[in-house]
């Protein structure tokens, strides 16, 4: 259970957490070697006259002082404003929902599809474990995740795409789309490759943490009175102790989705898809400050709204937790 | 009672069932529209007259404003000049040019019948537009046309440009890249924030007309109405592809019709696939052992000079696998043609046992251990700093070398990996030794000897050179367009930099470029054409028939 005037206190420290955030992250940032202005020009030019480079600070605002950036930061963030990113010369907050919307795309389906798995096969096998087909799934899943994310984009890509050419190499549309616009089956069709490789890599996670926690909960006592009062083994699975095991599980899962924000830099290299991973890469490598910090301001608030609603959630699961009150 | 819990569950199993049902045939349904039409459209027919060329990043294609970041997509918007191999110039929307004894008015003749894509003519207008519009708002590339006092239109066909002060170079200095290409006064000057306009219209006066931006695709379709050339090509489709390796691989599906700037290896790897060609670009990178004569011991001329004959050029260039040795001073010979002083080449030859006595004759000595120490007796260290951001390789094989070579002249070699240009920057500054590479447009005519002049807009150079004779003959060139008499000061500059040695030139690189041969032919223009987007090499595409 959750009590109303918790909530509001929680809500009200989620906002100074937001805002705490928003100022480590501008500071950090700020504090980061090298800046746009030097990496671009440096690009151009090796013998830039100073008042050359200098205008060019002064444009872009670099010139004033580290505490008069952050208060005009803060002011604008409170007006809607996210500024100008240097690289692209477009607002920022529409280019970061732009890319946000690819990487959903692929991000959300593998989610949901990676917790589900996940959660299924973690609880089958923590519930058959130390058996031959728990061993030979857990071993699986080592290897699985022993191999680095990249190695199996570009092995999916070779086999998949290249040798068999069931799927396009990459990109999220045919060139058809020139001619005819965009065809959401065609968005489909590219995306089911980098989709199935995310939900393996998300569910060999998930799997872990279930079975792990489905193993804790097969010997407490509830279990035991529960075959003792004659429950069959499935009854006492899905009712009693897969509710249960599933606790660790709303944390992870809502820190998950949360992190659906950042993208996923190596499927969206090796697929050119383009999401807010390789945005953020591209972001960093130019010292694109705007961008940088309109990218990690919507993640601390998706972060900080995940850890809210997680609390939410477990109170809600879980009657035995009651947050606020006496 | 125990029904109920069983009913839930079987309730729960078959919609979990039907969901997973429904998401695979979806996913059935999409992969066979797509491997039957639209991904079929890619892979198996692609348009016969339409070239496909793979891009790196979405945002190396479009910018919010062509006149912020420099005219792209490739070739629609067009300058004066045309850069061209050995440090000449094609022209572009200027047909001649003529300039004033003291290289200080250059008087550009301008295509008669040039138009903008939309169809209004292009006029001195716009030249002078472009020029006045960069400057008052303050436009990145603005800084180009630093020198630039005004720009007039005696008439339509006839730019006149004043410099603040005589410069030879001034070709050079607006057709490198990204040089400075003319924009449409009737777009753009009813545009009062350029700095944050979204340019979507692109129109230009290039062989190519910008058609749309769409899912990771630019189009660019055939320019019928230009003046010159006309391509024969339909158009051109840039399309992203981030990941170099799945671009060989598109390359061999047939998605693509040009792969650029592979590396040997998957060079070696294409040979013998059917239906794909290669070729190489030659000289298009370079690299020079720098020293910064503020720091010791590069301070020292013996030093410099020394290391200048431990340099194994030879075996560097042939760990590289493209490329060949630069035995010059620092241009380099195959774009720099002529401007090359034939005395100066081949005097930093390798030859550790020479680099070994002048060391000797300057007072340099060894400890028992075979330490070099320095006339002071203090031992000689170097530290090389490396920019960890760079993706070439390239450095990391040079540096291998010369740690292993002034290892055995008693020299301690470490390095610095750098992640940021400015603190690079910053080390370079800080250290005696740093290994440079750079675009051989850099090093390419007499101009680009500037590099190691003091001026007044230039106050010092990365090596921190400074000879008095040598600023006041780049001085000399700057201030005349005698063409013999520019020759004659650059190889009188060159003298200098053999005697001063600031730089020690390593060797060069080229870029391998990998083609369909059963799509397009006439990619090879040969060397000077640095790119595979080079709106003359698109211009000379012919269609396989």
């Amino acid at each position: 259970m959750i009590d109303g005037q918790y909530l509001l206190r929680r809500i009200g420290y989620s906002g100074a957490a937001f805002f705490v955030c928003v100022s480590i992250t501008f500071f950090i940032l700020h504090l980061m070697p090298g800046d746009y202005i030097t990496n671009y020009l440096l690009s151009l030019s090796n013998t830039l006259p100073k008042e050359v480079v200098a205008q060019f600070y002064q444009q872009y605002g670099l010139d004033r002082p580290p505490w008069e950036q952050y208060l005009i930061y803060i002011y604008n963030i409170l007006q809607g404003q996210w500024g100008y990113s240097y690289q692209y010369g477009l607002p920022v907050f529409p280019l970061i929902m732009e890319k946000l919307t690819w990487s959903l795309v692929i991000l959300l389906p593998a989610v949901l599809f990676g917790i589900i798995i996940g959660i299924v096969l973690g609880a089958w096998s923590g519930w058959r474990s130390g058996g031959k087909k728990d061993l030979a799934l857990f071993n699986f899943m080592i290897v699985f995740r022993a191999i680095p994310e990249f190695w199996w984009a570009i092995m999916a890509v070779w086999v998949f795409a290249f040798s068999l050419q069931w799927f396009p190499l990459g990109g999220f549309s045919s060139i058809s789309v020139l001619d005819s616009g965009l065809d959401p089956w065609d968005v489909l069709y590219h995306a089911i490759l980098p989709i199935c490789l995310m939900t393996s890599f998300v569910a060999t996670g998930n799997y872990y943490v279930m079975r792990n926690s489905m193993i804790a909960v097969i010997g407490e006592d509830y279990i035991t009175t529960a075959r003792a009062k004659g429950l069959d083994e499935h009854a006492v699975l899905w009712n009693h102790a897969l509710k249960n095991a599933l606790l660790p599980m709303v944390t992870m899962t809502t820190f998950q989705v949360a992190g659906i924000i950042m993208g996923n830099v190596f499927i969206e290299t090796v697929f050119s898809w383009p999401g807010i991973g390789l945005l953020t890469t591209e972001a960093l490598t130019m010292r694109d400050l705007p961008l940088l910090e309109g990218i990690f301001l919507l993640d601390a608030l998706m972060t900080i709204g995940a850890m809210l609603v997680a609390d939410i959630l477990v109170s809600y699961l879980d009657p035995r937790i009651r947050m606020g009150g006496q | 009672m125990e029904q109920k819990p069983d009913l839930k569950r079987n309730r729960i199993i078959i919609y979990a069932c039907l969901c997973i049902i429904g998401i695979a045939a979806i996913c059935v349904a999409a992969w066979g529209t797509g491997s039957g039409t639209a991904a079929g459209s890619v892979t198996k027919t692609p348009s016969t007259t339409e070239v496909i060329i793979p891009e790196d990043s979405s945002s190396s294609i479009t910018y919010s404003s062509n006149m912020q970041k420099g005219g792209t997509p490739p070739g629609v918007y067009q300058g004066l000049v045309i850069k061209d191999l050995n440090g000449t110039f094609d022209p572009a929307l200027a047909e001649s040019w003529d300039i004033s004894a003291d290289a200080k008015v250059w008087t550009f003749h301008l295509v008669k019948d040039a138009s903008w894509s939309d169809g209004v003519p292009f006029t001195c207008a716009d030249v002078k537009f472009t020029n006045d519009y960069m400057k008052a708002n303050n436009l990145t590339l603005a800084y180009v046309l630093h020198d630039v006092e005004t720009v007039d239109c005696p008439d339509d066909n006839t730019a006149v440009v004043t410099l603040k002060t005589s410069y030879s170079g001034f070709l050079d200095q607006i057709s490198r890249q990204p040089g400075i290409t003319i924009s449409p006064q009737h777009i753009w000057q009813n545009i009062t924030d350029p700095q944050h306009y979204e340019d979507n219209q692109f129109i230009g006066t290039g062989p190519f007309v910008f058609d749309q931006d769409t899912a990771g695709y630019v189009r660019l379709l055939r320019n019928d109405a230009y003046y010159g050339k006309k391509a024969q090509v339909t158009g051109v489709v840039l399309k992203v592809i981030t990941n170099p390796d799945s671009q060989v691989l598109a390359l061999k599906n047939g998605e693509v019709d040009v792969v650029s700037d592979i590396t040997p290896a998957v060079a070696e790897s294409l040979k013998g696939e059917k239906n794909i060609a290669m070729y190489t670009i030659n000289d298009t990178g370079a690299y020079e052992v720098a020293f910064n004569l503020g720091q010791y011991p590069s301070n020292i001329t013996a030093f410099r000079k020394a290391m200048s004959h431990a340099v194994n050029r030879d075996l560097i260039s042939s760990l590289f696998g493209t490329g060949r040795p630069t035995e010059t001073t620092f241009l380099v010979p195959s774009l720099a043609g002529s401007y090359v002083n034939p005395a100066d080449v081949g005097m930093y030859n390798y030859n550790l046992t020479e680099a070994r006595e002048i060391l000797k004759s300057a007072g340099f000595t060894w400890d028992n251990e075979g330490t070099l120490l320095s006339p002071d007796g203090k031992a000689v260290t170097l530290t090389i700093p490396m920019n960890t951001l760079s993706s070439d390789s390239n450095i990391q094989k040079i540096v291998s070398v010369l740690k292993n070579d002034w290892g055995t002249l008693g020299i301690k070699v470490s390095t610095v990996a750098y992640e940021d240009k400015k603190q690079y920057r910053k080390a370079v500054g800080a250290n005696a030794v740093f290994i440079d590479s750079f675009p051989v447009t850099l090093h390419d005519d007499a101009d680009a000897l500037s590099d190691f002049a003091v001026t007044p807009l230039q106050e010092t150079n990365y090596y921190n050179y400074n000879n008095a004779r040598y600023n006041a003959l780049l001085d000399s060139i700057h201030n005349t367009a005698d063409q013999q008499a520019i020759l004659r000061m650059a190889y009188q500059l060159q003298d200098i930099l053999a005697e001063d040695i600031p730089t020690v030139p390593i060797c060069t690189s080229d870029t391998i470029v990998a083609y369909r041969s059963d799509r397009f032919t006439g990619w090879d223009l040969g060397p000077g054409y640095y790119t595979v987007t080079d709106p003359r090499v698109l211009t000379n595409l012919t269609p396989v028939q």
